[in-house]
């Protein structure tokens, strides 16, 4: 039905109504429809932001924290006021004072980290070390080394399993390959980061700024050796298992969405100590030092022994090497058969 | 017809529904849980004495303290008093807590030295105090001591840096112990706890489902399926 331009008519309830062509439809009824919608789109729109009220709920999200330079442009002051900001939010969070500070690299020093495959029973007892040492979320648990439990004779690690479940370790037929962070010379994760929050220091550890990170988890894709983790949820940590020797680029809790990963210990080992997993093995399976130190444990192993790296013609360049003994006396005890899977 | 549908579009009634669809979601919003529950299960807890760093065990000292009875005594105590002339090869009747499992080595008196018991024996002749163990054990097991010295086998802790601090290099007793010096094997301690995709790292049943967020579905699918089975039974 054609209407006119301008006109008094009635609807089908037999309402008078007045329809301009200009603005077709601006009745009474339509303004309370298109009203309705609006406030309905509103308010959904206000709703569904409404999760951003739960970061006031939490101290991690502070403007001294938004305004915070990248690592490498903070000068002294920058970063004595950044980990005056960190402690207090320790002290508050975990009720403890955490002894924090920014300590960098060594002249002359490069890690390098060495383990004995033939040595490693696959205890698990670095991954929990690691995990009390480096303050990672005990719920969802983060663990940065991996133990691969391998099929004896074979070294392709697609065959690995790291949920292995043992009354006890050592398996006859199997052996232990830990995997953690390789710190690459040429490490694929840096060079996919967006926003450089993470890079290779000058004694080899590739750290983080978890400041800085914006939780793309584009590293922990580019990482051949799965050794970076993603924050998925707020970390909890127990207050009595807080470590409270910090650093800014190791062990400071981290917060949501963010990336970490394994810095060889740096808070140790920055300071001359062995890191925490080496600390823990009952089988004295790791070894670290330094690989400039002619007289190193790792340098004679490198020197002396047949090490090889994972995943070699990636061209990654670890400086984490594995190694067997020329003698292996687990497999010595095995008798000859088929090597994995045969029977199975 | 094009028309039509075109007023049919702007009825009324549509407009209403959207306005009140936005605020059946809103509310959604508002009312429903703000944050997602990961539903892991909890994590078997890890003692802090499961993770002591240092050695393995406690190695005797030089000279050696033996607890027998119920307090400590060096070995020359009771060895000093009398010299022993009963065979080497017998049923102890002392230090029976100590099981000999070292492969061929199966005689006390291949280590421990014939006339001062606080000390060890060398085959060519000569003694050496507990805590150089190490040369005792490098009469048999010389690749391993050559790895030992370079620092391939072993435990060194402490500081990596020596100008720093002090770097402690385990002996052979500080991790094997002497009369059965093969490792042993212990329990793990609990592995990844993360969201486990599919089944194939599975060689414990189907029961490692339960620990997998991902998975839960199977287990009410288990639970349906055994149900069935059980009726078929009957």
């Amino acid at each position: 039905m054609q209407l006119p331009i301008m006109t008094n008519t009635t609807n089908e309830d037999g309402c008078p109504t007045r329809q301009y062509a200009s603005r077709p439809g601006m009745t009474r009824r339509s303004f309370l429809r298109r009203g309705t919608a609006a406030t309905g789109a509103v308010a959904a729109i206000a709703a569904s932001l409404s999760p951003l009220r739960e970061l006031a709920d939490t101290d991690e999200f502070t403007v001294a924290n938004f305004i915070q330079k990248h690592y490498k442009e903070m000068d002294g002051q920058d970063m004595a006021k950044a980990l005056e900001r960190i402690s207090a939010q320790v002290e508050k969070r975990y009720d403890i004072r955490p002894n924090i500070r920014d300590i960098k690299p060594m002249d002359g020093v490069e890690f390098v980290y060495a383990l004995n495959l033939t040595r490693c029973i696959g205890c698990r007892k670095c991954v929990h070390a690691c995990v009390a040492e480096n303050n990672q979320s005990r719920s969802p648990e983060i663990q940065y080394i991996r133990v691969l439990e391998m099929p004896r004779g074979t070294n392709d690690i697609e065959q690995g399993n790291h949920h292995y479940q043992r009354a006890t370790v050592p398996s006859e037929d199997h052996y232990y390959m830990p995997i953690q962070c390789h710190q690459c010379a040429s490490p694929p994760c840096v060079k996919v980061c967006p926003v450089e929050a993470t890079w290779q220091e000058p004694d080899g550890i590739t750290v983080i700024d978890y400041d800085w990170c914006i939780g793309c988890r584009y590293c922990e894709a580019a990482c051949p050796y799965w050794a970076r983790r993603f924050n998925f949820s707020k970390p909890s940590i127990p207050n009595d298992k807080i470590n409270p020797n910090m650093s800014y680029l190791s062990n400071r809790p981290r917060s949501k969405g963010v990336m970490e990963k394994c810095t060889f210990c740096l808070h140790r080992t920055r300071e001359g100590k062995m890191p925490a997993c080496l600390e823990v093995c009952p089988t004295g399976a790791r070894k670290f030092g330094n690989i400039l130190d002619p007289d190193s444990d790792v340098r004679k192993i490198l020197e002396s022994k047949r090490v090889f790296v994972l995943k070699q013609d990636l061209g990654t360049l670890p400086r984490f090497f594995y190694y067997f003994d020329e003698r292996d006396p687990i497999n010595e005890k095995v008798p000859t058969g088929t090597p994995s899977g045969g029977d199975a | 017809m094009a028309k039509s549908d075109a007023s049919a579009s702007r009825s009324p009634v549509a407009g209403y529904f959207v306005g009140v669809g936005f605020l059946i979601l809103a509310s959604v919003f508002l009312l429903g849980k703000s944050s997602v529950e990961i539903p892991l299960t909890e994590q078997p807890p890890v003692r802090a004495e499961q993770i002591m760093p240092g050695a393995f065990r406690v190695a005797l000292a030089d000279p050696p303290m033996v607890n027998i009875g119920t307090y400590d005594q060096r070995c020359n105590d009771c060895h000093g008093l009398f010299e022993n002339t009963r065979p080497e090869y017998r049923e102890l009747t002392q230090h029976t807590n100590i099981i000999l499992d070292h492969g061929i080595n199966d005689g006390c008196l291949n280590c421990h030295d014939k006339g001062d018991r606080e000390k060890l024996t060398l085959r060519g002749g000569g003694t050496v105090g507990f805590d150089q163990v190490a040369q005792l054990c490098a009469q048999c097991h010389g690749p391993i001591y050559r790895d030992w010295q370079k620092g391939s086998h072993g435990k060194t802790i402490g500081y990596w840096d020596t100008d720093l601090g002090e770097a402690t290099k385990l002996t052979c007793s500080q991790c094997h112990d002497p009369h059965s010096p093969s490792f042993k094997p212990m329990p793990p301690l609990p592995g990844p706890h993360t969201l486990r995709m599919g089944k194939h790292y599975a060689d414990h049943g189907d029961l490692v489902d339960d620990k997998n967020p991902l998975q839960r579905w199977r287990l009410d699918e288990h639970a349906e399926s055994d149900s069935a089975e059980q009726g078929g039974d009957h």
